[in-house]
Parts: C-alpha cells; structure tokens; sequence
C-alpha cells in the first residue's frame, strides 16, 4: 500500500501541512492549490491528513499512562530538596518513598537517602513530631547508626527526612551470603547491641528493628536504619485507632514486640524483643514467629491467652504460599552457618537458646533489661563464661520453665525437617504466653542512683527584693545536679510541698531529727542547703553562697562549699559549686554537651531569672494569679525560654483557662528543642496534659519511667495520666509496680492517693475510701500536712459516696482546716465543694448551697475560670433539686458560658448534659435530645469515654419516653460496652438495669429478669445503696407484671427505705407508688392507700413530669379499685392529656392503658374496649410488647369487679 | 550532524535498559499483583499506584541500570510503559495472561487509550512505521503518549526544540490518526 510506504517528500508534507492549518479552512484549498502547484499527489496527501486531522482533536492528547503511573514518579526524580537533586527511588513502605538524593551543588558529591512521606499522611503531627525528635536524632553520633540529618517539608507540603546514604547490605542476607558461622553471626549481633545501647542512653527508641532497617557495609560494619523514625512517622499506636491503621504503620508486625502489637506503652524492652527476634533469624534460619499482618498477630496474642492452644499445633501450620522466601531446608540453614546440620542443634541448645527466650518473653519486665545485658551474655557464652540468664531467678517455675524452653531454638530446626521448611515455630511461644501474666511497668533492674533534694537557701540580707534568688539558685543547682543523669534530684517543687508539710523554713543546716524527717518524706540520700548574702541590684548584685551537703541517713555534714558571684552571672556560680558538689561525689565532670543542656534549661538573662523564679516560688505558694502574671513577665523578657512557658502553661490550666495553657504550652514545646531529653519529654508529657491527649502524655510519662525507674514522680505522673485517660485499671497496675520499685518510696502516701483517684475514677467507692485512709495514714506519719488534706478530702467524698454520711463530716473539716491555715485557697475550695456532698445526701439543701456558694467565692478570687463553672453547676442541680427550674436554667447557661470561656468542652458537655436534664424533666423531650447529643459530641471531641457514655445513658431515656425502643436499647448497650471496658462497675451495673427496663417493656420478661439480677449482684457487691434500690425497684414492677405481689411488695418496701435514707424524694415518691401497686395487687387496699398517699405527696413536690404522671396513673387505678371509678376515670384522662400535651409516647401508653380498663369496667366498655385497641395497636407498633400485651389482655375483661 | 548520532547511541543504551527491566518486571507484576490481592483492605486505586510504583522501585534498585540524568529515565519509563501495554494487549484475548490488579490496571490504561481512539496494538505498529522515516516524532508520540509527558518535557528529552515539536505534533497526529482509521477499514 502507497501509504506504508515512506513518503520521499515528508519533510515538505510536514510544512505544507502546517501552513495550511495556520490558515482558515476557506483558504486552505486556494492554499494548497498554489502551494503544491501540479504535485497533485502531494496535494491531496496533505488534504488527507487536514481531513484525518479534524476528526482527531482529542487522539493522542490524553496518556492512559500518564495518570495511572508515572505522575509522582515524574515530579519527583530531578526535583531539588534542599541542597540536594534527586537521582532516583532506593525503596518505599507503605507511608514513605525513600529517594537516592545528591547535592544539587555537586560541590562534593554526597549522597544522601530522602524519606518522602506520601500524600495523606497527617503532615502536621509528622512535623511537629520531627521538630520535637530532631534534637534528639541529630544527637545520635554513633558509628553503627545512620544519621538523620534534616527535615522540611517540600512546597507541595510532602514532608521529609534526610539521611545519611548507607550501601550496604541487610544484616540477615550479609550473614547467609557470606556463610558467617554461628559466632560471627554473634559478633556482628553484639555491634547491633552497642548500637541500640547507645541510643537508649541517648532515651532514644527505634521502634522498628528489623534486618532491613540493619545494613552491613563492604567493611563489614553495621549501620542501624531509621532510628527513632517510627516515632516521628506514627507516633502513637492504641488499641482504639491503631489497627485500621496497621497497614500504613511502620511497625512491622513479625518484629514487634507483644505490648507493640497490644498498642500498650513502648519501651526500650520493645528494642529488645526486636532484638531477640532478629538473633533468634540469624541464628536459626527463619523467625519465631511469622504470619501475615499485624491484624493477625493481634488476633495470635490474644488467642493465645486462652489455654485452649496446645503445643502439639507445631508443625502443622506450614505457609506454603509464601513465595517470598526460599525453601529454608535444615541443610540449607546449616550450610549457610557452615555447620553440620546435626551440629547446629547441639550448637544452639542451652545458652544461646536461654539467651534468645530470654529477649523474647512476652512480659517486658523478664526480659534482658539492656541490649548491653543483652550482648553481654552473648559475650560471656562466647568466652565460655557462665550466662546471666541462668540465674536461679528464672528458674521460678520449679526449672520447668527452662526445661520446658530448652529446645526451643532447636526445635525450630526440627520442625523444619517435618513440615518440609515452612513451619511456624508457634507452640512454644503459646505455651509461654497462656502462662504469662499481664504486663507490669517498671523495671526490676532498675539503677537506684544516689538522690539529692535542694532545700533552698536562707536569705541573710533579709531584703526581701533578693528572695527570690533562693528559688533561682535552687532551681539551677537542681538543673546542674541532675545533668549527666548520675545523680537523681527531687523536683523543687516536691521540695516546696514537703517544706509545707514540715513547717520547715530556709535554715542553714539540719539536725539529725529532721533529716530522717526529710529523708521519709523526699526519699532523698543528701540534701542540700545553706545561705547567700546578696547585696542587691544597687550594689552590683555581689553574692556569697555558702551551702553543705548533708547525709539524710547518717546524719552528718558531707561537705561545706563557699563561692562568690553576682546576680548577672548566677549560673557560673551554680556551676562552680555543682562541679565541687560533683567531685565530692565521685562525679565525672559534665561534658560540653551537658553544660549547654543545663544552659537550655535556664533562662537567658536575669531580666527574665528574676520573674521566672518569682513565679515559680508562688506557684508554689499556691498562688496562681500572682505566678501568672510574674510568669508572663518572664516569658516577655525571654520568649524563647520553654521552661517558663510550659510552666505558665500549667498555671492557665490550673486557673481553668484551656486555650491559653494550650497556647503557652505549645511554644514550650516549640522550644524545647535544646533542653536535655528528659526535660525535652517533660515538657511534651505536659503539653499532651494540657491538650488532655492522655494517650500521648501516658507514652511520654512511660517512657520517662521507664528510663528512669527510681523517679517516683514519673510513676505518679504516669499512673495520673491513665485515671485521667479513663484507663484506671492501669493506673493501679502501674502503682503497683511503684510499690515493688524501692525502698524510699515504701509509704510514701501521694501513691495511695493516686490509687484513690484511679478507685475514683473506675466508681469504685470502696477502695477509694480504702486507700485515702492508707494515705491519710502515711501521710500523718510523715507529718505531711498538705497530703493528710488531700487524703482525708478524698476519703470524706468517699464515703458521702457509700452513703457514710455522717463518718464524712471529720474528715471533711480536718481537711479544710488545713488548707486554710496552709493557705492554700483552691484545696479549700475543694474541700468545701466535697463537703456539700454530704448535706446534698441528706437532702438539706440550703447547707449545700451554702457550701457551693462559699467554693464559688474562693473560685473567684483566685481567678479559676473552671472552678467557678463547677460550682455553678453544682448551685444550678440545687436549684433543680428546689424545683426553681428558671433559676437553675440561668445558672447552667452561666456554668456552659464560664467553661466555654475556658475552653473546657468537657465542662461544656457536663453543663448541656444537665441543662438536658432539666428540660427532661419538664417533658420537652426534643429540646433535652439535642442537648444531650450536643454534649454526646463533645465528650466524643474530646475523647472523654466516660462523659460519653453518660451521655449515651441519658440519650437511651428519652429515646424510652418518645418510644424508639430499639434506639434507647443501643445506647444503653454502647454506653455498657464502655463502662464496662473502663471498669466502672457501679455505672455498669445502673446501664444493665436500663438496658433490662427496654426489655421489659418489650415483653421479654426473662431477658430483664436476668439484666437486672446481674445488675443488683454487682451494686450489692459494691455497696452502692441508691443504685441498688433503684434495681430492685425495677425487679419489683417486673413481679407485678407476672402477679407476684408479696415479692414485689418485699422489694418496694427496701427500695423505699434506701431512697428515703438518701433524700431521694423523686425516686422514694415512684418506690411508693410501686408498693402502693404490689399491695393493691395482693388485695391489701388500706396500706396501698396508705403508700399511694405517701407517693402522691412526695411526686407533688417534684417538678419532674416523669415522676409525676406516673404516680398519677398508678393513683387511677388504686381508686378504680376502690370503685372511685369517677374519680379513676377523671384521674386517668389527666393523666394522658398531661404526656400527650407533652408528647411523652411511653407514659401516654401506660395512661391510655390505664383509662381504657377504667372505662371498661365502667358503664361504657365499648369506649373502653376501642381505646384498649388502639392502645395495643399504638404500643405493638414500636414494640412495647408489654403494654400491648396488657391491653390485649385487658379487652376481654368486661364489667365490674375485673381488677387486677 | 551530531544530533542523531547522540541520540542513537542513547536508544540503544535505553533498548537494553528496557529489555532488562522488562525481564524484570513481569515476574514481579505479577507476584504483588497476587501479594497484594490477599489484602482487599485497600482502595482499588491505591492498589494500583502501590502496585507500580513497587515495580519502579525495583527497576530503580537494579545496581546495572545507571541512570543518566531524569530525561533518560523519562524515556526509558515511556518506552516501558508502551511495550508492556503492548505486550498485554497482545497475549490478551489469546490467553487470559496476568490477573488481578495487574490485569485490572493495564485494562484500565488500555481502555483510556481505545476511548481516545487508539488501538494500542495498531498504534505500536504505526509508530514503527514512522520511525522509519521520522523517528524524532515517533519517540515524540512515544514520549506522550506513554510516558504522558508534555511537549516541553518531550523536547527537553529529545534534545530539540520546543516550537518544533509543536509544529510536528499536529501533523502527526494527522498521519497516525489516518493510519489506524485505515487500518481498521482493512479490517472491517
């Protein structure tokens, strides 16, 4: 064909063909015509192609690659980041691509590796995370770990890291390619060991170990991947949002450790067990453990834990689909460790076998509790020594344990051999796993290092403009002391509390008394104290310091230093005397690294020294107004300070001002880029409080605790965290470990305190009351005041709880009167505020209001923006409770606004939750729906479980009332889900008897029967008395329901008793009103006019509609009975013209129900029956089984004489 | 006349760079076409782009493929990306070849390009014919068409001008149009 051919003229036909485009399609052909002149061919080839051309606007125009494939890859490959051009892709994960980058400069050439994360990640959190963990990288000078050496983000926002380039090899193809025997595979373990050493002296955790994130180079070094990365990339993994997340999750799931995989803290015994793996590879073949996801893995622990999984499953569960990996034959494995395949058996049993199990147990605590343990035990079974791990300690099980793990390592290869290379070495792990129990933190190896607790210097001038240069120095000292992380100091402000508590001034020494006093109360082996002469600004500020150290335990002055300087130069001084201190110690002197980590942690100038240690010494005068305006003032005179900012972060928090503490904690954290690691995580573990991101604080506390395990504090702070986070059972867990941790910490009370708060917050009265006695007590021994306060606050609440009232009253009064003469006003308002709990019970109004009204007061005047919204929440339940429900509803919005203000949406939902009450209770059923939801959305913003299933508890009662059965019952199930899960029994326990009042309703009386049993078992346990009463009374109807009228007779009348004991007139008036029922079921009239008369009055009293026309219904029916049928009539058509008004569904059933069989039973039963009918209609048709059933019942119940 | 003397050593260098990776990449396709099946989890596009953009990854990994410069990897992804369309819609109706996501995101590129009225089979045989007398545009459709690069980055690959390209690009498309209309004619 002509046109296969190549055109001769094609370059002219291309020319042509353009000029003739370039013209309108008028002229083309006078154009061509002239153009071409007798080339007829050439003419009509190009008018082909115009023809062709018009009818292909759009071919070849789009590429069906273009998008699919190459858009990224295009943009990305010659793009400049930074200084450097990149040359192409090395590798990706799931989240990032990792490029092979260059200097754009080409000045020398360096290679470097760039981490591109992929759109959609949450770029913000990543940045922030990088700037907080940058310092920390980039401190990581190791030769074994690969640098991180930038970050950013590109214009397109994609964020970055850049890193060092490694060629090499990973760890596990480096040993097989290279045939490493079974000692070199240990030598080279041994320099992944150090390195990871080094970085967790450097509190830097990787996370992520595994043999890709572990190159050998030609020379046969190791170099470690991505240290501390997963961090950055995902910095947090819970159970709740984690595993819909794994797949984009750096963690890898056959190296992660159990506590990774369960989403609890990460700690460096995570490393560890990465570590153990990797060995357990190296040495055998393949892993210990291996399967597909970490969803699965998950799945594999917790299944595990049930003692249904036998070891026999060995064996059995081959992956032959996994293509991935060769054929590991026991030959294959021996071969490539250049050993006999019946040698590597005998070479791995015993030592290294006990070694490897020992990193991997599945409890954090038992493992090795340092690589450099780890590698020493390598180490020592290299060198033919005696290994660590064959301490008797592991031998707890009777030396079952390592019998039964002896074969471990070399079952691996046995199983090889049966299940032709692919077995999952899975029983013995299982087996080690159903008999392991939970978690503990808290290592057992923990260093106990000496302590020292700065008690502050006395002021010999006696001016009190230098009082603030006792703090500063203290402060400073306390800075210098801990750096280098040899010595551990108590925090000042721990210091402060306890001089309180002792009614210690600034002396210039301490006798031996009241150093056992200190030594009780800090937990600290030396103190230190003294005095200074500061002449002042005007005469140039000279300063003598003279302090000593003095031995808590045996008494005597350690050393005496003297040195002089100036207020300007304050920090040379207190370096001068904290090298002495130091060499008096046996201390090596700080490195460069450490002096400026010291410098960080002070501020720049004494412009900002003064105001900051001013603040700081009355934050601890518990005056907050004060220190935030002092606070303020030294974070305008050094902003970039972040000691100073977090620390005005935690005075706007604790006036109750969230947005501002947010603020200021935000440029703490900004900041802390320079301060030492453990500060550095301080001040982010505070930030997280201060945005109340409990799950983050509650990691950072962890890992403050657990690389420095002899810090009470930070167990405290930890085991707070999870109360707060809802988490309360590993709250207690926690202090339990605290408890085990030293000997110095043994009664101390603030333990026992946080164990009440952990009770307080799962509902568990009881063992509130329990532990706040304990505390009180310890606290009384130590002479610890401001503790003694605390503990006897919490027990008076507790026992208000347990309905204890009048055991609550001293304990309350001795509290206050504490705080008053200690001056600490938001203790007493606390104090005051509990205390109401008690008239409250008592049902004695007035006293409580008087008590709110007094805490309000306090609230006020010490600016605490949260404090008053409490109070006023608590004055506007008063109100309710007196049925002013105006003022009430004027007190709630002022409640809502004040923490609005404050920025607390916690608060915010407690105050629309209670407003929802209030309109409940006036029956405006939709108005009270959207508050509650209001406030279900906030608690879920917040993340506030607790709030939110209240929230959902409240929702399911209205939803009962406008008859949405199947909704009410959901919520009331979700909100059952979550109490249950956080351990909150007693709240648990009120959700069943909800959940069983739905089932009753629609007809399945077994079903509530059993609901409401398990309920009433676990209330009686508990010893909550109203929440009983209120499950028997449910119990009580269900009896009626089925003619048991003795039993429900019984019931009513204890219902009644606890509801009267308690002042609770609304619920006593529908516990009267139910025995009024029982009694006029078993034919009593006379005392079932005598109950409905009580019942009548107390719901007269009650503003709640629900409690009133309920009475009211049960009232037509006693006079039905008594043949008032006029007046039953009468009474009963009140009764639904009050729900219909008010659209109440459930109560309008129950009324109609009532009125019909009134109606029947008068002269009109055709009346009656058509009402019966279309109530049982009604009720059937949103499923009240019961009230259908009962109507049902009731139409072929004619004439006189038909009661029930 | 350097030009063409540069540019064709350049091809045969990318000839055996493609040759090689294609080696490479079908096994490969294929292995996370079935990895990745297993895990439905994820969004169908996702799957895809994860899917190629492992296969360049290992194309990039290869320690004997060197790239030169960005303009070199463009080509090279371009031509690779046409022999693979090709070589699907070739083994595609005579054998169900490939499966899963592999097959699913090469019918889709094949499907964009029949809804732009082009055969891929008929336009990789067109496309040869015209390098025979005008290889600069042949690689110019090959460029855009495959790699979906502009005329910009097109002529910065080439090594030509852009206002060139532009001028030839219409007339080109005119011819390959012609051709595949033809073609289908002679099959009908």
């Amino acid at each position: 064909m002509a046109t296969r051919k190549m055109p001769e003229n094609w370059d002219q036909v291309k020319e042509l063909f353009t000029s003739a485009l370039e013209r309108d399609a008028a002229e083309r052909s006078d154009f061509l015509r002239e153009a071409c002149g007798d080339d007829d061919a050439l003419r009509s080839e190009i008018e082909s192609l115009l023809s062709s051309f018009d009818g292909a606007a759009t071919f070849l125009e789009d590429s069906p690659a273009a998008d699919l494939l190459f858009a990224q890859l295009r943009t990305m490959v010659g793009k400049r980041i930074g200084a450097y051009r990149i040359l192409g892709e090395i590798g990706h994960g799931g989240m990032a691509v990792v490029y092979l980058a260059e200097r754009a400069d080409d000045q020398y050439r360096k290679r470097v590796a760039i981490k591109m994360l992929q759109p959609g990640t949450n770029k913000d959190e990543i940045l922030r995370r990088f700037r907080n963990e940058r310092q920390a990288l980039a401190a990581l000078d190791h030769p074994s770990i690969v640098r991180l050496l930038d970050g950013g983000s590109t214009e397109e926002g994609l964020p970055y890291l850049i890193m060092e380039y490694v060629e090499g090899v990973r760890i596990d193809e480096y040993c097989d390619t290279r045939k490493l025997s079974i000692t070199e595979r240990l030598q080279l373990f041994c320099a992944v060991c150090r390195a990871v050493q080094y970085a967790h002296e450097n509190l830097v955790i990787h996370r992520d170990l595994k043999p890709s994130n572990i190159l050998v180079t030609r020379d046969s070094v190791v170099r470690l991947l991505d240290f501390g990365i997963a961090k950055v990339l995902n910095p947090q993994w819970s159970p709740e949002t984690g595993l819909t997340r794994t797949d984009w999750r750096p963690m890898t799931p056959e190296y992660a450790s159990p506590e990774q995989v369960r989403g609890t803290p990460v700690t460096k015994a995570t490393d560890i067990y990465s570590l153990g793996v990797l060995l357990y590879e190296l040495l055998t073949g393949h892993r210990p453990y291996r399967v597909g996801s970490a969803v699965e893995r998950r799945d594999y622990v917790e299944e595990a834990e049930k003692p249904s999984v036998a070891v026999n499953e060995i064996g059995e569960s081959a992956a032959p689909d996994d293509a991935t990996r060769t054929l590991m034959t026991p030959e294959l494995v021996a071969q490539a460790r250049a050993i006999r395949r019946e040698e590597l058996p005998r070479r791995l049993r015993g030592d290294l076998d006990t070694i490897v199990m020992k990193a991997i147990r599945l409890e954090p605590e038992h493992r090795y509790a340092s690589a450099a343990e780890f590698s020493q035990d390598i180490e020592r079974h290299l060198a033919g020594l005696p290994i660590r791990a064959r301490k008797p300690t592991l031998l707890y099980r009777g030396g079952k344990f390592v019998r039964r793990h002896a074969e471990s390592l070399t079952t691996a290869i046995l199983i090889l051999a049966v299940a032709a290379g692919l077995a999952v070495w899975a029983g013995r792990w299982l087996w080690k796993l159903k008999n392991a129990t939970e978690p503990t933190p808290g290592a057992v190896h923990a260093r106990i290092r000496p302590s020292v607790a700065i008690l502050g210097f006395k002021n010999l001038s006696g001016r009190p403009d230098t009082a603030w240069v006792s703090t500063a120095l203290s402060e400073m000292l306390t800075t210098e002391l801990s750096a280098g992380e040899q010595l551990r100091t108590v925090p000042e402000e721990t210091v402060a509390r306890t001089k309180v508590d002792l009614g210690l001034s600034d002396v210039e020494s301490l006798a031996p008394e009241a150093l056992g006093q200190v030594r009780k109360n800090l937990g600290s082996d030396y103190i230190v104290l003294g005095s200074y002469l500061d002449m002042g600004k005007e005469k140039g500020g000279p300063i003598r310091l003279d302090l000593r150290l003095q031995d808590t335990d045996k008494g005597e002055t350690v050393a005496a230093v003297s040195e002089t300087g100036s207020e300007k130069t304050l920090l040379d001084l207190v370096s001068q005397v904290g090298t002495r201190l130091r060499e008096r110690f046996g201390l090596e002197k700080l490195s460069r690294t450490e002096s400026a980590g010291v410098r960080a942690e002070v501020p720049l100038n004494q412009e900002a020294m003064r105001p900051y240690a001013q603040g700081l010494a009355m934050v601890r005068a518990f005056d907050d107004l004060s220190a935030r305006e002092l606070l303020s003032n030294a974070v305008a005179a050094d902003p970039e300070f972040p000691l100073a900012h977090s620390e005005l972060a935690r005075t706007w928090s604790s006036l109750g001002y969230d947005a501002d503490a947010r603020q200021e904690a935000e440029k703490a954290l900004d900041g802390a880029g320079d301060l030492s690691r453990e500060k550095h995580l301080l001040v982010e573990a505070r930030f997280y409080e201060t945005t109340r991101d409990w799950a983050k604080a509650i990691e950072a506390y962890q890992t403050l605790f657990s690389f420095f395990p002899d810090n009470l504090e930070y167990g405290l702070q930890l085991a707070n965290a999870e109360t707060a986070a809802g988490r309360g059972k590993d709250a207690l867990k926690s202090l339990t470990a605290l408890d085990a941790l030293r000997v110095h910490t043994k009664g101390d009370p603030r333990i026992n305190l946080a164990r009440s708060d952990a009770a307080a917050s799962l509902g568990d009265s009881r063992l509130r009351r329990d532990t706040a006695e304990l505390a009180a007590q310890e606290a009384e021994e130590r002479g610890a005041k401001l503790l003694l306060a605390r503990a006897r606050d919490t027990e008076c609440r507790a026992l208000a709880d347990l309905g204890e009232n009048e055991k609550a009253k001293a304990p309350c009064e001795e509290a206050r009167q504490i705080y008053e003469a200690a001056g600490d006003r938001s203790g007493l308002a606390q104090s005051l505020h509990d205390m109401a709990e008690v008239p409250i019970n008592q049902g004695d109004f007035a006293a409580a209001e008087k008590l709110y009204s007094q805490a309000l007061i306090i609230a006020r005047d010490i600016g605490s923006q949260k404090g008053q919204a409490r109070e006023l929440i608590n004055l506007g339940l008063i109100s309710v409770k007196k049925g002013d429900f105006t003022t009430a509803r004027k007190i709630y919005d002022e409640s809502l606004q004040g923490y609005q203000n404050a920025g607390d949406k916690n608060g915010m939902a407690a105050a629309m939750g209670d407003t929802g009450i209030l309109l409940r209770m006036q029956g405006k059923l939709q108005d009270a729906l959207n508050h509650f939801q209001k406030a279900l959305e906030l608690s879920n913003q917040v993340g506030h479980r607790a709030s939110s299933a209240q929230a959902m508890s409240v929702i399911g009662d209205v939803l009962v009332e406008e008859g949405d059965l199947p909704g009410a019952y959901k919520m009331y199930q979700e909100a059952a889900t979550i109490e249950q899960e956080m351990g909150r029994k007693v709240i648990y326990a009120s959700n069943l008897t909800q959940v069983g009042r739905v089932l009753r309703q629609q007809g399945k009386a077994d079903e509530a029967q059993q609901a409401y049993r398990e309920s009433l078992s676990l209330e009686e346990k508990l010893g909550d008395k109203s929440d009983a009463a209120e499950t028997r009374l449910a119990l009580a109807e269900l009896d009626c329901d089925s003619g048991k009228g003795t039993e429900a007779e019984q019931l009513s009348r204890a219902a009644v008793e606890a509801f009267r004991a308690d002042a609770y007139t609304d619920e006593e008036s529908l516990a009267e009103s139910m025995l009024s029922r029982a009694l006029l079921q078993q034919g009593k009239l006379t005392e079932a006019r005598s109950a409905m008369g009580e019942a009548f009055r107390l719901s007269q009293k009650s503003r709640d509609v629900l409690i009133r026309i309920p009475v009211t219904i049960d009232h037509a029916q006693l006079l039905a009975a008594e043949d008032n049928l006029g007046g039953a009539e009468a009474t009963a058509q009140d009764a639904l013209t009050q729900a219909r008004n008010l659209s109440l569904f459930r109560v309008q059933l129950e009324a109609s129900l009532a009125l019909g069989k009134v109606q029947m039973q008068k002269r009109n039963p055709a009346t009656g029956r058509k009402r019966l009918e279309d109530t049982e209609e009604s009720a059937r048709s949103k499923g009240f089984g019961l009230i259908a059933q009962e109507a049902s019942a009731a139409q072929g119940l004619a004439g006189s004489g038909s009661r029930r | 006349m350097d030009a063409p003397n540069h540019r064709d050593e350049r091809d045969a260098g990318n000839e055996r760079a493609v040759a090689d990776l294609t080696a490479l990449l079908y096994p490969e396709l294929r292995r996370l076409a079935s990895r990745h099946l297993r895990r439905e989890r994820r969004e169908h596009t996702l799957q895809t782009t994860a899917l190629v953009h492992e296969a360049y990854l290992r194309l990039n990994d290869q320690r004997e493929v060197h790239w030169k410069n960005r303009e070199q990897f463009l080509g090279v992804a371009a031509q690779l990306m046409r022999r693979i369309l090709v070589d699907y819609s070739r083994g595609h109706d005579a054998q169900k070849r490939g499966g899963g996501i592999e097959k699913v995101f090469l019918e889709e590129a094949i499907g964009v390009a029949k809804e732009k009225g082009a055969d891929v089979i008929a336009l990789d045989e067109a496309l040869t014919r015209l390098a025979e007398f005008d290889p600069q545009q042949s690689h110019l459709v090959e460029l855009r068409f495959f790699g979906g690069l502009s005329i910009e980055e097109s002529a910065e690959v080439l090594g030509v001008s852009r206002t060139t390209l532009k001028r030839n690009w219409n007339v080109t498309k005119a011819w390959l149009a012609r051709e595949l209309r033809r073609g289908d004619e002679k099959d009908a």
